[in-house]
């Protein structure tokens, strides 16, 4: 016996609000500053991923965050600086030297001596984008792209640095911006988590970069698996398989008499459909992860079969999360790593570019390839990122060390201007100088381009209104990003 | 008026004291100027050594580093001047004095503090005043009378000066290079009255006679010009100030000096020197001064009232006297019990409260529940842990008025009530074993603070008592702990240590700012966990909401400036130390023989491959060994110390090389010796923090909580709004007793906070919900009491039955409140639906720990008994190895930082849920999925979710069939028919009988999946019932307590 799901009454705010230790807070300060801020978003228990209603016309409606961990160097991939190649072996200029940051000594471990990469640059596309011959595949797609060759972060340090790009702060801590996202909007598939995490291996600092934070738990990033059942425990070992139906028919009759003994206890209904949707859900995430259902050309395109395994890995899961982007899901986040290396190429540099280039490039420019042909790109922002980008200095034999003070990202897709470059750093590719940009505006511009505002997605928390971006009015869009 | 910075004599900006400082002028400057300068200084460097400044020292010379600071035994220095080596001695010429060599030597042991250059810019140049080329007043040179060396100055009014001094060009900067300074020190005295005052030149300019910058005065100014003052005296006696002039007045340049002297008789000044940092002054002939005096702040300042009496407290003024009705200000006072009109359910004054207040409404509370709801509520909700079919038998059999009382004293008194109290107060500290970030390392002694806290709640240690040891456990024990006791107060200070904390920040330079993250993160959880304050909202500006400024934030972070973490802290006691030893040097007395016997063995195997590998040596290298070593000369020795490496034989190589027989020998020894040497006990240590001195380094309220922009310095202080002035910090022996002044103003009955917000979230977790919805925010945005004067009586009750929690739980326990039937009324619901005035109890979900607690105890596998370190359950493989600092640990190379998941046996890991590990960066999924909170930001009440993953985790998850098999097994093997079986599962899972119904639909579900399960053989019983146990285990029932 099934329970229809929709004989579930739908739960009303004040029973949510209840229910989670912030909402109290949210009710207290709806009253206190109804005239200064919007309160906190309700969020029905039973369906915490009901769409809800963005705060403007959004230019996109879903995410892929691909997610460069390690650093990659800007100097090698986006950033061209003639300069840099012309000083290939010389001393940093002391007028870039004596120079100070805010945190870090980007000096401390690299050598005096420039040292500029060996690849060749080209200009792509009708916008002339620089791109060197690491990503010839991502090149095609010049005209796409938004660059933003000015991006800054506050620290040099992998977690921080990571944990800032996920969540807007240093600090482990804070909600991701998957988790903000689906809270502020909900996720158009009941069937499937909001927000989804591919990864063989993930960012560094562990699960705190896809935490639900102090925001109720069901915005938690669920890691699906690129291979095998896509969701861990989605099925009962084999043997029990055969008797699941008749368990959960059980389960949930004993269920039924038992909230009917409690009239009005909406949790116990809540707990009740929990069970169906996870049924469902056995179904659906199943089907998500069949690849195989999709034509042979397209396996081909991404490069699921190439003899490269690792890119071979990295195409399965740009794949998956075309597929799951196709089903409704928010938001989505992939890792390149395959080790836990990544781009961070301290001794070498060179060995560490080409290969993560080999990896990512093809399946990305597949991705982004496969989204237009469906439709998919106007209403998806692509947004291709690191922690923070790598010194034009050299470090040990040809490597370079981590640079918080300027690094390239792109976004490519829903409400971006395409074929656009925006800011640029010093003229060895050090320092952001033209229109530097905080990974606050980042996370600004992509809410903004959801139809989000900014300071209105909020939640009250140990007596304080949280945001992702901080205090009110402390970002800006990124300028020329938004069409 | 304005206040100067001063700095009180003895205060450190760089490294070492005074007396160290001191130390070296006066007892090892002399002998390195009169013995090794002429060799080794500006003029001569013999063997490219100069020691003529700390610097040179440790880039050393031909031979290495001179010293290395702290160690002896590496120090050449210290070694050439004790003779004991033939080849290198000094002075060369003669042998130092046994005191010369006990002093380097003990400045060398001691950090070898080597004061910075200063500048004297008065002390014994009678020529200096006809520098001064202006001013109407007269001068003159003193001769007696002076505080130190021969001549002072004297000054009658009003002064004299000059603002460009030849060749006076000193650099004022933060932080000094060479040449440049920051500090002023002079010695001063007035004689007659008025006041004395020195005034400084920036670039050939006075100061501005309004703003005042670059005067300083002691006593009433009537000068007309705008100063800072030192002091509301001038003193009658010489005293020495300190000035921290960059803070004062920033980066200038020093030109001139105008020593001043309005009204009065005479001043008189000496000793005017200029330094980089204060150590630098300390090293300054100062032991010559009489009593260094600077007045303190407090004497300055006059005491402040709060914020509702004073005009002139600080908070009052930023905020304009608003926000000061915050109900949670006011300290709780003790209202008349009310007396509603039915009074017949009422058990308690608690319920007369409620009652009262429902009765406005038109409610009454609802009946008691019946037994079995009663037993298992009380059970869960006080020990974690479901009651058994037994204890829900007798209970139900136990008809006396006591039963229920009695049942509540024998819960408290159990272990699993600790185990489980505990494990709300660890949310609130953000407890885990991990370091968080990159690494994530295992830190092995956190736990040891886990199970004080257990003891804590099991021993209903008094609250107070409780956050002084939280917060300054280690000020208040004098060297080493005298019983377990005193070891529970140094554990205690585990919660200092509990934060997040980035090893790697040191790598990329960004301690700074890792320390600011981690002050910041200790800050806010005091104030969260102890009081309910939001103290993270004026980190970096003054609070949006509530009276408290953002000094107030750092006023905070002050207390804990001195705190150095410690890993090593002795908790035994003087007596086991001794016992320990005594019982370690017996069984080294029987492991000698066995030890001596092996070491011949090995020794005679190291000879054979020594001989071996020497005759693969080249021929050159042969013959430089069989030298003796005297007799090799400085290139020999270099050339054959790579080889001398590779004689080095291993232990194992040299037991490889012995034959068989003895090889088995020798292992059989070592297996003998290792049974023995397992004996030995270990001194126990803990994970906690310590100071080393009375002084702690300076904080500054930082500039939107920026640590690269320091605003103004604070000293220790609480909230202005009840207390501005600074605390009242008496130092101990060791430490600043910064700690111990917080404690004691957190852990008094006149913390408004501190009874409330214990008493509350005690009975939020009785409830469900508490008396103020938020439990970390008794500020403006969050909720206010329900039932204010409940909650207050209830504070002043607790604090007057002496802070006890097991008494306050007792008084909640008894009430009809927490006894009512939970059911939802539909006429009483549609007045309250969310029962804000408690007419009935609350359906709750268990926790993760209860849920995972209660499926070990019912299906038999827990083990109760386990208290230790913390237990590894093993996690898919996958997990760990998509976890990038796990994967490093898995590859070895972790570099032995237990970035690591050392997973334990299966059946060693079925132990109660607060002693699983907590990995910050991987939590267990089980755990996990059912809100345990992450252990990053105190944590005050848990999410409650219902969502599918949780459903997938209950019903698929390895973990959870493998407890449906084990309540199978166990069943089954009671041999009871399949009826008895479904009535024994109920009775375990669910505490009660099926009824038709149920066991209706029980047997029918249990004769299908017999049929399934045909092929199966003898097997089938007990997989049917496998599978009827994971449906029981499934149920909203089962999850939820009425």
């Amino acid at each position: 016996m099934a329970i229809e799901f929709s004989s579930i009454p739908v739960t009303s705010r004040r029973d949510f609000l209840t229910r989670t230790g912030a909402g109290f807070g949210s009710v207290a300060l709806a009253g206190l500053m109804a005239q200064e801020s919007k309160a906190a978003i309700p969020i029905d228990s039973l369906k915490p991923f009901a769409e809800r209603m963005p705060h403007f016309a959004p230019k996109a409606k879903q995410v892929i965050f691909l997610f460069m961990y390690g650093g990659p160097s800007q100097v090698d991939l986006f950033d061209y600086k003639p300069d840099l190649i012309k000083l290939n072996g010389a001393k940093v200029p002391d007028s870039i030297k004596k120079q100070k940051d805010k945190v870090g000594g980007v000096f401390n471990a690299c050598k005096d001596e420039l040292m500029s990469g060996p690849w060749k640059w080209a200009q792509h596309g009708k916008s002339g984008l620089w791109v060197s011959s690491l990503l010839p595949e991502t090149a095609k797609h010049a005209d796409e792209l938004c660059v933003v060759r000015s991006m800054f972060s506050e620290s040099s340090n992998h977690a921080p640095a990571t944990y800032l790009m996920n969540t807007g702060a240093i600090l482990g801590e804070k909600p991701s911006l998957g988790s903000w996202v689906t809270y502020g909007l909900g996720s158009p598939n009941q069937n499937l988590p909001g927000y989804v995490l591919l990864f063989k291996v993930g960012g560094l600092g562990g699960s705190a970069n896809w935490s639900n934070g102090f925001l109720p738990a069901a915005f938690q990033g669920t890691h699906f698996r690129h291979e095998g059942s896509p969701v861990l425990n989605l099925h009962p070992p084999e043997e029990l398989q055969s008797v699941q139906r008749s368990t959960l028919d059980l389960i949930q009759q004993l269920n039924k008499r038992h909230a009917q003994a409690r009239p009005g206890v909406l949790d116990l209904d809540g707990r009740i459909a929990s069970y169906e949707l996870a049924y469902r859900m056995q179904s659906e995430a199943m089907e998500i992860g069949e690849l195989s259902n999709e034509t042979s050309s397209i396996q081909n395109l991404y490069g699921i079969h190439d003899k490269n395994k690792d890119k071979a890995t990295f195409a399965r899961m740009c794949l998956t999360s075309r597929r799951l982007v196709e089903k409704g899901v928010r938001f989505v986040q992939l890792y390149n790593a395959v080790d836990k290396l990544g781009w961070d190429g301290h001794g070498n540099n060179h060995e560490f570019h080409q290969r993560n280039s080999a990896q990512t490039d093809g399946p990305i420019a597949a991705l982004l390839t496969d989204l237009k042909q469906r439709g998919l790109l106007d209403s998806t922002l692509v947004v291709w990122a690191g922690e923070f980008g790598r010194t034009p200095m050299m470090q040990g034999g040809n490597g370079r060390n981590h640079n918080p003070y300027g690094f390239t990202i792109w976004m490519a897709g829903g409400g971006v201007k395409a074929g656009t470059q925006i800011g640029a750093t010093d003229e060895i590719g050090l320092r952001a100088v033209d229109k530097p940009q905080s990974v606050k505006n980042l996370h600004a511009t992509i809410l903004t381009a959801l139809g989000i505002n900014p300071d209105d997605l909020s939640f009250d928390h140990n007596g304080r209104q949280e945001r992702l971006t901080g205090v009110a009015s402390s970002w800006k869009t990124i300028p020329g990003v938004l069409a | 008026m304005n206040l100067m910075t001063y700095i009180i004599v003895g205060m450190l900006v760089t490294g070492g004291s005074p007396s160290d400082a001191l130390y070296f002028s006066d007892a090892v400057e002399p002998v390195l100027k009169a013995k090794c300068y002429s060799c080794h200084g500006k003029d001569k460097q013999n063997g490219g050594l100069r020691l003529d400044s700390l610097k040179a020292m440790l880039k050393g010379g031909d031979t290495g580093p001179a010293i290395v600071p702290g160690n002896l035994e590496k120090s050449i220095l210290i070694d050439a001047i004790s003779f004991k080596n033939p080849k290198m001695q000094m002075p060369p010429k003669e042998k130092l004095s046994d005191k010369d060599m006990a002093a380097l030597s003990r400045w060398v042991k001691q950090g070898a503090i080597w004061p910075e250059e200063v500048s004297v810019l008065f002390d014994e140049d009678p020529n200096f005043l006809s520098k001064l080329t202006s001013g109407n007043g007269k001068s003159r040179i003193l001769n007696e009378g002076t505080p130190s060396g021969k001549i002072a100055m004297g000054i009658t009014p009003l002064q004299r000066e000059a603002p460009k001094i030849p060749n006076w060009s000193f650099p004022i900067r933060e932080n000094p290079n060479e040449g440049e300074f920051r500090y002023l020190r002079l010695a001063w005295k007035k004689i007659g009255g008025g006041s004395i005052m020195v005034e400084l030149a920036s670039n050939g300019s006075w100061p501005d006679a309004k703003v005042g910058k670059g005067r300083y005065v002691a006593g009433p100014n009537t000068t007309g010009w705008a100063s800072l003052s030192v002091s509301e005296k001038a003193p009658t006696e010489w005293t020495v100030v300190t000035m921290d002039l960059w803070k004062d007045l920033g980066d200038f340049t020093l030109t001139g000096i105008a020593p001043t002297c309005d009204r009065g008789e005479e001043a008189f000044f000496d000793s005017i020197i200029l330094g980089p940092s204060v150590a630098s002054l300390d090293g300054y002939r100062v032991e010559k001064y009489p009593v260094a005096l600077v007045a303190s702040s407090n004497a300055i300042k006059k005491n402040i009232g709060n914020a509702f009496t004073d005009p002139e407290n600080p908070i009052r003024k930023i905020f304009k006297g608003e926000r000061l009705d915050l109900w949670s200000l006011k300290a709780p006072i003790k209202s008349e019990i009310p007396k509603p009109k039915n009074d017949s359910q009422s058990l308690t004054n608690i319920d007369r409260f409620l009652i009262a207040k429902m009765e406005a409404k038109g409610l009454t509370p609802s009946p008691k529940a019946d037994k079995r709801t009663l037993i298992r509520r009380v059970t869960l909700g006080l020990t974690g842990l479901p009651p058994t079919p037994e204890e829900v038998k007798a209970f139900l059999a136990d008809n006396s008025p006591k039963a229920y009382e009695n049942l509540v004293d024998r819960l408290l008194a159990s272990q699993s009530y600790g185990e489980k109290w505990a494990s709300h107060w660890l949310d609130i500290v953000r407890y885990a074993d991990t370091n968080g970030y990159e690494r994530d390392e295992f830190k092995p002694l956190a736990w040891q603070y886990r199970n004080s806290v257990i003891r804590a709640f099991n021993s209903d240690l008094p609250y107070d008592q409780f956050i002084k040891d939280q917060l300054a456990g280690d000020e208040m024990v004098v060297a080493t702990p005298k019983d377990a006791r005193e070891a529970d107060k140094l554990l205690a200070t585990g919660f200092l240590r509990l934060g997040q904390y980035d090893s790697t920040a040191s790598i990329f330079q960004e301690e700074a700012r890792s320390r600011n993250e981690q002050m910041a993160d200790l800050v806010n959880t005091m104030g969260s966990a102890f009081m309910g304050l939001s103290l993270s909202c004026c980190q970096c500006h003054d609070h949006k909401y509530d009276p408290f400024s953002q000094d107030d934030h750092y006023r905070f972070r002050s207390f804990f400036a001195a705190i150095k973490p410690n890993d090593a802290l002795v908790i035994e006691s003087a007596k086991e130390l001794e016992l320990i030893n005594e019982h370690n040097g017996i069984i080294d007395k029987e492991a000698e023989p066995l030890k001596k016997s092996i070491e011949t063995m090995l020794d005679t195997g190291r000879q054979k491959v020594i001989a071996e590998r020497k005759s693969k040596l080249p021929q050159d290298i042969q013959a430089l060994i069989s030298l003796a070593e005297s007799a090799r000369d400085e290139a020999s020795k270099k050339k054959l110390q790579p080889f001398i490496e590779k004689l080095k034989v291993a232990d194992n190589d040299a037991k490889a090389a012995l034959a068989e027989a003895e090889k088995k020998r020798i292992e059989v020894m070592q297996k003998n010796l290792a049974e023995i040497e397992v004996k030995k006990k270990l001194a126990r240590k803990a994970m906690g923090v310590t100071e080393s001195g009375q002084s702690a380094p300076a904080t500054h309220v930082l500039f939107q909580g920026d640590h690269s922009q320091p605003k103004n310095e604070v000293q220790p202080g609480f909230l202005s709004v009840l207390y501005p002035n600074n605390a009242e910090v008496k130092p101990t022996s060791n430490s600043t007793g910064r700690r111990t002044a917080l404690a004691n103003w957190i852990a008094t009955p006149d913390n408004p906070f501190t009874a409330r917000v214990i008493v509350n979230r005690v009975w939020q977790h009785h409830f469900g919900m508490g008396i103020v919805g938020t439990p970390n925010d008794f500020g403006y945005s969050g909720s206010r009491p329900t039932h204010p004067e409940l909650l207050d009586w209830l504070s002043v009750e607790f604090v007057q039955q002496g802070w006890s929690i097991k008494k306050l739980q007792k008084m909640i326990l008894l009430s009809n409140a927490y006894q009512q039937s939970s059911f939802q009324e539909a006429k009483k619901q549609a007045i309250d639906p969310d029962n804000k005035l408690v007419w009935r109890q609350n359906i709750r979900r268990i926790d993760a720990e209860t849920l995972r607690d209660s499926l070990l105890a019912i299906s038999g596998l827990l083990n109760p008994q386990y208290s230790g370190k913390p237990i590894w359950p093993s996690i898919p493989d996958e997990l760990l190895k998509a976890q990038p600092g796990i994967l490093e640990a898995i590859k070895g190379e972790d570099g032995g930082r237990m970035q690591g998941w050392y997973a334990d046996p299966v059946d060693q890991a079925n132990v109660r849920s607060i002693y699983l590990v907590r990995k910050r960066s991987l939590p267990l999924p089980f755990l996990d999925v059912f809100d345990l909170p992450d252990g990053t930001i105190s944590c005050g009440r848990r999410d409650q979710t219902v969502v599918a993953p949780q459903a997938l985790m209950l019903l698929n998850s390895p973990e959870s069939i493998r407890y449906a098999e084990a309540l199978a097994q166990k069943v089954s093997k009671t041999k009871l028919d399949t009826k008895a079986s479904i009535e024994a599962v109920f009775a375990m899972v669910l505490n009660r009988e099926p009824d038709a119904d149920e066991l209706a639909l029980s047997l029918d579900f249990i004769k299908r999946h017999l049929e399934k399960y045909q092929s199966k053989g003898g097997m089938k019983d007990v997989l049917a019932l496998r599978d009827f146990c994971r449906t029981l285990t499934n149920l909203n029932e089962f999850a939820y307590i009425d």
